[in-house]
């Protein structure tokens, strides 16, 4: 009964392994806002290419290459409006208004990563929801850090599914 | 502690502790898995190798940033993988007390460190590194390791407890940690 057990018991372990190993995939995307005058914006945002291809062709499109920029640029555009929201002040964005975002175009494409530039004028506090690639991956993280003046890094945030949103004071 | 230290403490954290991600949890494994946790030295002196060099590993990069490939990094944690788990599987699970298992730990955690470093850089945004992130990120790295090890030690312990022998249970983790790294491969 106990070697049953034990071969059971191996078994699984090398089947659970087996199914599920995978490197270290990293769902990861990277951000700077920078506040670079009064009230001036300007978000600098890192993500996979193949990540974000994968979750644009999710969203309906056909099979994306976003090597392709001109083609892509309004369906990138597309999707950060879906999935990327300002809103004024730090209480409940259901009452909150929204701030108005733009994207510089082009988007900077490389092979690895993509890199977005978007810009917004806004007083804080103002709240940074941010669901890019989070209905992709269960375990994404977006990574933020906030500048607001030449002094250095003033804070840190990380946006995943459990907690979608940060304020900047 | 600030946000920026207890936000990279979790992401190093993590990045050990990844049931998606098994190349350096299933490496910590089969460093361990033949030691008796009553031979404190031999697993404290390989664990303290490991820490120092890929600690010494994320610090020179993070000085000096040598670019280095990414896949062939990649590919050096599996080979690390290979050996450790393939040492466990040729010795049958038994534990050798004269073996320097420490200098092979210290010789991997070079390469551990530099693909630490790989991801570390992925996950601050471009121009934000300050030494309080990487300090963060390294802690939660080590605090990930040691839990890893605690959950070793648990789980050989209720194994024991059901009649596995140390030695039994080393193999049956190397054969894992061997098998699961060659599928990682290819």
């Amino acid at each position: 009964m106990m070697r049953f057990l034990q071969r059971t018991l191996l078994f699984t372990l090398l089947l659970v392994g087996f199914v599920s190993a995978d490197r270290h995939p990293l769902h990861l995307s990277s951000a700077t806002l920078v506040q670079t005058a009064k009230n001036q914006w300007v978000l600098k945002k890192t993500l996979f290419t193949d990540d974000l291809e994968e979750a644009m062709t999710a969203m309906g499109y056909e099979p994306i290459r976003l090597s392709d920029v001109v083609h892509h640029q309004a369906k990138v555009q597309a999707y950060l409006d879906a999935y990327f929201t300002l809103y004024k002040g730090s209480g409940d964005p259901k009452t909150a208004k929204p701030i108005a975002w733009t994207l510089d175009a082009p988007y900077v494409y490389d092979p690895e990563s993509v890199h977005i530039v978007l810009r917004f004028t806004a007083k804080p506090p103002f709240q940074v929801f941010d669901g890019t690639l989070l209905s992709t991956y269960a375990d994404q993280k977006n990574v933020y850090s906030v500048r607001k003046s030449a002094e250095g890094w003033s804070q840190h945030a990380i946006i995943d599914a459990d907690s979608p949103s940060f304020v900047v004071q | 502690m600030s946000d920026a230290l207890s936000l990279y403490l979790e992401l190093g954290f993590y990045h050990i502790v990844d049931i998606h991600a098994w190349d350096h949890l299933l490496f910590i494994v089969a460093l361990m898995a033949p030691i008796p946790l009553k031979a404190w030295k031999p697993w404290l002196a390989a664990l303290s190798a490991f820490t120092l060099t890929h600690t010494t590993a994320m610090a020179v990069q993070a000085l000096a940033d040598i670019p280095l490939n990414k896949s062939w990094i990649e590919w050096g944690v599996l080979a690390t993988l290979w050996v450790t788990a393939g040492r466990v599987v040729w010795l049958k699970g038994a534990h050798q007390p004269r073996a320097k298992l420490w200098i092979l730990a210290g010789l991997f955690g070079f390469i551990h460190g530099a693909a630490f470093w790989s991801d570390f850089a992925i996950m601050v945004p471009e121009g934000a590194f300050t030494w309080e992130l990487w300090l963060g990120f390294t802690a939660g790295v080590e605090g990930g390791q040691l839990a890893v090890v605690a959950a070793l030690f648990v789980l050989r312990a209720i194994l024991e407890q059901l009649g596995w022998s140390l030695r039994d249970t080393a193999l049956v983790l190397g054969a894992m940690c061997l098998g699961i790294a060659l599928h990682l491969a290819f």
